[in-house]
């Protein structure tokens, strides 16, 4: 997986979280400051080198004080100085993906970094935000490895999508079981990438029954979130390379659809389990 | 071990070098957050009984030097430390609840840094009468209708409720002036409140959790166990860790009758009751048919909802109950709104108290009138 792929999935995660803490686009400059930033990530042209550290830095400085303003307190989505910094995290963020646009693919050490961060959630919902700086500087250090090198295999796109579409399923609950998922399936992704593990050749039908969650069929998190991971982990190291970094787009898409179609559209087979 | 893997080693321990630091800079120094108890999630004990303090921290697994306190009319004692452990991240210490007189007390806790003061969040009580006489209350005043509030509270210090239920919508614009408006307004009252959220809550679900934090959370009421749900959270459901938590709670009861209050009404209004006007008339849609399973496994006595400001009474199989009090099973009970104006709650009577009796004799129910000198529960009107 594309190491900018989890400063998307940092981002989509803080989108949800302003979901939750009830955002709207009625909510004015706030809400002009935070979509900006997602609106940069649409500009095709990438910035000059120098500004990755640059980018670096933004995302460090923002999100230390996005995390401090919200330590033992809560998020006001009206309040505009919390909404620049949310905004820096993204522009940050978005520097630093334009510089790392192609770089190679994570291995464990990384993917234990993301399943890491994400436990931070457990302490203090806002607090995988702060992982997006050490993300963004490991990023700045793999970018020096890049390996061009192309294989093909899955549509990584698809593929993200589909992850996207699934990894999700949790957080609609409670935003605690949302990044306990998260960091789970990161852990079990990290697990495929051991040497006799990575080897393995799953029958895909079966393992693919982890994305059953896609339907809303709840199964509990901590069996579901490793399963699906195993799944992502395998699929992913057969995928084709090199990646490009907009397949982060597809998982970004994923997980808002799935967001958006689970809340409140209670459409017919993306209904909670029991539901009458 | 290869020089690449020696290299992505030193990268991994730079970058959790930098999150702990980062941890650190957003931690430092340390501070705590009172999650519980607090006004809307009281404990209610006697004497001698131990309680749960759960406290957020904002360096993890950090716990800074602290003294906790009660302080009320009864005296000042401190509250002796029996056992701390952490859950997730959260510390929970249990403390002796002090032999100090019957009452309503503050919790206060002081740091080197900090003095938190939390008013009435721990009651003592040391004797149960055989007739407990509950009131409940939901969809609370919006501004501009701050003189029903008032009322409110004017006629429960004089009527002396054992306890004040709020089913959700307490803040229904979302405006801080208008929920330190109410907080203030219910810390006047000398039962304890015990308070969930209804979906109101999220146009400003700061405020709501800054106040009361209170989402899914158990109180220990004499021979009672009042279970306060969160379906505010614009699903009309009952989330999969919800109904896990209530099943936990409903097996562990240690003799109590349990009671259930939820801002959602369970049933739909079907054609014998008109919720409110102009409004959904949402109600329980996920894992509905479970929750009514485990309401019959567990004889929960009653669940009260609000939501649609309309008064409805049903039975277990959802059919509108408006013939007789002691039908078998659970009642699944709908309140008016205390802040939508003066209505008639009572087909049959003329009061129009906004609000809800709940009568336990000798720990089982016996009343659930809006009418305390009328038994009839209730009668759905239609629109006002």
């Amino acid at each position: 997986m594309n190491i900018t792929t989890w400063l998307f999935l940092y981002l989509a995660g803080l989108m949800e979280a302003a979901i939750r803490y009830r955002f709207s686009l009625g909510d004015g400059w706030c809400a002009v400051v935070i979509i900006t930033p997602l609106a940069l990530l649409a500009m095709p042209r990438p910035p000059q080198a120098f500004v990755r550290w640059l980018g670096v830095l933004i995302t460090l400085g923002c999100s230390i004080a996005f995390a401090r303003s919200v330590s033992l307190d809560f998020w006001d989505t009206e309040r505009l100085d919390q909404a620049f910094l949310v905004a820096g995290i993204g522009i940050g963020a978005w520097l630093t993906i334009r510089e790392t646009a192609t770089n190679t693919a994570c291995q464990v050490a990384e993917w234990l970094m993301v399943g890491l961060g994400w436990l931070l959630a457990l302490w203090n919902p806002f607090a995988p935000w702060m992982a997006l700086a050490p993300a963004a500087v490991l990023a700045l250090q793999l970018q020096s490895q890049t390996t061009t090198s192309r294989t093909s295999g899955l549509s990584a796109a698809w593929l993200l999508f589909w992850v996207g579409m699934a990894v999700s399923k949790s957080w609609w609950d409670s935003a605690a079981w949302g990044s306990l998922g998260v960091a789970l399936w990161a852990l079990a992704v990290a697990v495929t990438w051991l040497p006799r593990i990575r080897d393995l050749r799953p029958p895909y039908p079966l393992a693919s029954l982890a994305l059953v969650p896609i339907l809303y069929a709840w199964l509990p998190v901590w069996i579901w979130a490793p399963l699906l991971g195993l799944l992502t982990g395998w699929a992913l190291q057969r995928s084709a390379r090199p990646w490009h970094w907009s397949a982060g787009y597809a998982l970004l898409v994923g997980m808002l659809l799935s967001y958006g179609l689970h809340s409140n559209l209670q459409w017919f087979g993306l209904w909670v389990w029991g539901r009458i | 071990m290869k020089p690449v893997r020696l290299h992505w080693l030193l990268n991994c321990l730079a970058a959790l070098l930098l999150l702990g630091a980062i941890m650190l800079a957003v931690g430092w120094p340390l501070r705590v957050r009172v999650e519980s108890p607090r006004l809307g999630m009281p404990v209610i004990n006697q004497p001698g009984a131990t309680m749960e303090v759960r406290l957020a921290t904002s360096v993890p697994f950090a716990l800074p030097d602290l003294r906790l306190v009660l302080d009320g009319p009864g005296g000042v004692a401190p509250l002796q430390l029996t056992d701390s452990r952490w859950d997730g991240a959260v510390a929970v210490l249990t403390v002796t609840l002090p032999a100090l007189p019957d009452g309503a007390y503050t919790l206060d806790l002081q740091t080197a840094t900090q003095n938190l003061q939390l008013p009435k969040a721990v009651y003592l009580r040391s004797n149960w009468p055989a007739t407990l006489r509950l009131v409940q209350i939901a969809d609370l005043p919006p501004p501009g209708n701050e003189p029903l509030m008032r009322r409110f509270i004017a006629e429960m210090r004089v009527q002396q409720p054992d306890a004040v239920l709020v089913t959700g919508d307490i803040n229904y614009t979302g405006s801080a002036t208008n929920i330190q408006f109410i907080y203030s307004q219910l810390l006047q009252l000398d039962a304890p409140v015990i308070v969930t959220a209804g979906n109101h809550e999220r146009t400003a679900w700061h405020q709501y959790l800054r106040v009361f934090s209170a989402r899914d959370h158990r109180t220990d009421f004499g021979p009672l166990t009042i279970l306060s749900l969160d379906s505010g959270h614009g699903r009309d459901a009952l989330t999969p860790s919800t109904f896990r938590w209530l099943r936990h709670e409903l097996e562990h009861l240690d003799g109590r009758t349990p009671l259930v209050q939820i801002h959602h009404p369970i049933f739909s209004p079907g054609t014998t009751a008109v919720p409110e006007a102009g409004g959904t008339g949402g109600y329980l849609r996920g894992l509905r048919r479970s929750f009514i399973e485990l309401c019959q496994q567990y004889n929960v006595a009653i669940v009260l909802s609000g939501h649609w400001h309309q008064d409805a009474v049903y039975d277990s199989s959802g059919r509108f109950r408006a013939d007789r009090i002691d039908f078998p099973g659970t009642k699944f009970v709908v309140t008016t709104a205390l802040g939508a104006g003066v209505r008639r709650v009572f087909a049959d009577s003329g009061t129009n108290n906004g609000y809800r009796w709940i009568e336990f004799k000798g720990g089982a129910l016996s009343s659930y009138s809006s009418d305390p000198r009328n038994p009839v529960p209730s009668t759905a009107l239609g629109p006002p």
